[in-house]
């Protein structure tokens, strides 16, 4: 997002070939270049940001070694994004993250770390932490699809792909989280509805749910 | 849903968007939607969710963020980073051993060093390399007469030694074939730059095959000679050893040929 213009005009294909031969700045390049888009992908799944660090690191750290697992039939993003998915599913499952995870307490400081950006409305800001507040309170396997489909823009097929699982699972998984991020996000496009579910709510819920 | 409610659940509306309601239910389910206000505002909701999901603004990385995960990617490449005769040798990172292999790489036994020109014509730049002292093979290679139009000086100029550093010219055996009569010994091929699609040549400047005896693997990396485009080829039985015993450094120019060649001490 912040990044400047590539000096030269070069894809990612070259660009791993590059690295493959040993050009030292080649995959550094491809980082800088994919970088926000796979923060996204970690921060949104895991939800937390030390834990996206640590797994954005880790994925990339495993792709500059495995340079040679990637095909040149395949983009470069998404065999990133693979690693990136495999790096999060990884951390979840060694850290056995809690899908239902209450915010951290210091939560102002973690949005800043999340989202360097300033100067923007609050009432954005508000609504942002509303959508994540409310992605934490969803199952992993659910969360990591909607993110994938909904967000990211992944088709099922190339979501499932990079999930190692059906089509259908995909179909399903997302399914189930939108049903239960509905009554949650509902507020946003309903703010005057009374029936609408103040903020995040989730039954695992004890903390953090209040934006302001 | 219950029989006793006619309204439909969330669930069952997520996965009937989805498409993965059956065939006469989904039927039920649209027909229930056509006329039902609260069930259509669920639908609503459903897709509002789909929405405000795609219009989330994506999060850029942090900053500290990124400079770490730089540092460990130079960190990475610090790591991976080796040096022979003085030069540091550039290791692709490409397989998932290869940042290994550099170290891991074998024992000695006997190396034969055919240089090509335009893939077919071999030049001889042998030299004897002691096992414990270095060499460098420029000498013996000018014995070679270097014929590019002809295969058969190429066969000539082969020259091997074994392990224990005796040299043994044996190069009536090596005349048909020097791949397969080098069966007991290692071979590292150099391309000259026309030659560089070569389907045999590796990445690594200009060497070819790096092999040898069954278990004996090769290993070839770029390096910087002031300025002219170089390589080492690290050979070594991976089965037996995790270090290579001989390393060969070639320049890649023009003319292709054999700067050093050393032996490993472990």
């Amino acid at each position: 997002m912040n990044d400047r213009p590539s000096l030269e005009p070069v894809d990612d294909a070259e660009l791993m070939a590059r690295h493959q031969a040993g050009d030292a700045a080649a995959f550094e390049e491809i980082f800088r270049r994919h970088r926000d888009r796979l923060w996204a992908v970690a921060l949104r799944t895991l939800g937390d940001p030390d834990q996206a660090a640590d797994a954005l690191q880790d994925a990339m750290l495993s792709a500059f070694r495995r340079a040679g697992s990637f095909r040149g039939d395949a983009q470069v993003t998404t065999w990133l994004h693979r690693i990136v998915v495999n790096a999060c599913i990884d951390l979840t499952r060694r850290n056995k993250v809690r899908a239902a995870d209450p915010l951290p307490a210091d939560e102002d400081r973690r949005l800043a770390l999340a989202d360097p950006r300033v100067g923007e409305p609050a009432a954005r800001i508000a609504e942002r932490h509303d959508v994540r507040a409310a992605l934490a309170t969803l199952p992993f396997d659910q969360r990591a699809a909607l993110v994938l489909v909904n967000m990211e823009g992944y088709s099922v097929a190339e979501a499932a792909a990079l999930l190692d699982c059906p089509e259908g699972t995909v179909k399903s998984r997302c399914a189930r989280g939108r049903a239960r991020l509905a009554p949650l996000l509902r507020p946003l496009w309903n703010p005057d509805d009374p029936s609408s579910v103040p903020s995040v709510s989730g039954p695992e819920q004890t903390q953090g749910g209040d934006p302001a | 849903m219950s029989s006793t409610d006619p309204h439909l659940d969330l669930d069952v509306l997520a996965d009937h968007l989805e498409g993965l309601t059956g065939s006469p239910e989904r039927d039920r389910i649209d027909q229930h939607l056509r006329t039902c206000d609260r069930c259509s505002a669920l639908v609503a909701d459903l897709q509002g969710v789909s929405s405000t999901l795609a219009a989330e603004p994506a999060p850029a990385i942090p900053a500290a963020v990124s400079a770490r995960i730089e540092q460990a990617l130079a960190a990475e490449r610090r790591d991976a980073t080796t040096h022979f005769d003085g030069h540091q040798v550039v290791v692709p990172l490409d397989r998932p051993r290869r940042r290994r292999a550099a170290r891991v790489l074998l024992a000695a036994a006997a190396a034969v060093v055919v240089v090509g020109v335009g893939g077919t014509v071999l030049r001889d730049v042998g030299g004897g390399g002691g096992a414990d002292e270095a060499s460098t093979a420029g000498g013996s290679a000018d014995q070679s007469s270097a014929e590019p139009d002809s295969p058969k000086a190429a066969r000539d100029s082969v020259e091997s030694y074994d392990t224990d550093g005796d040299v043994s010219s044996d190069e009536r055996a090596d005349q048909e074939n020097p791949l397969r009569s080098a069966q007991s010994k290692a071979l590292v091929e150099l391309y000259a730059p026309q030659s560089a699609a070569d389907p045999l040549r590796e990445r690594a400047g200009c060497v070819g095959r790096a092999v040898g005896d069954p278990g004996w693997q090769g290993t070839s990396y770029s390096v910087d000679l002031d300025g002219t485009p170089g390589a080492v080829a690290f050979l070594g039985d991976r089965a037996t050893t995790k270090a290579p015993v001989e390393g060969i450094l070639v320049s890649c120019g023009d003319e292709p040929r054999v700067e050093g060649r050393h032996r490993i001490r472990r």
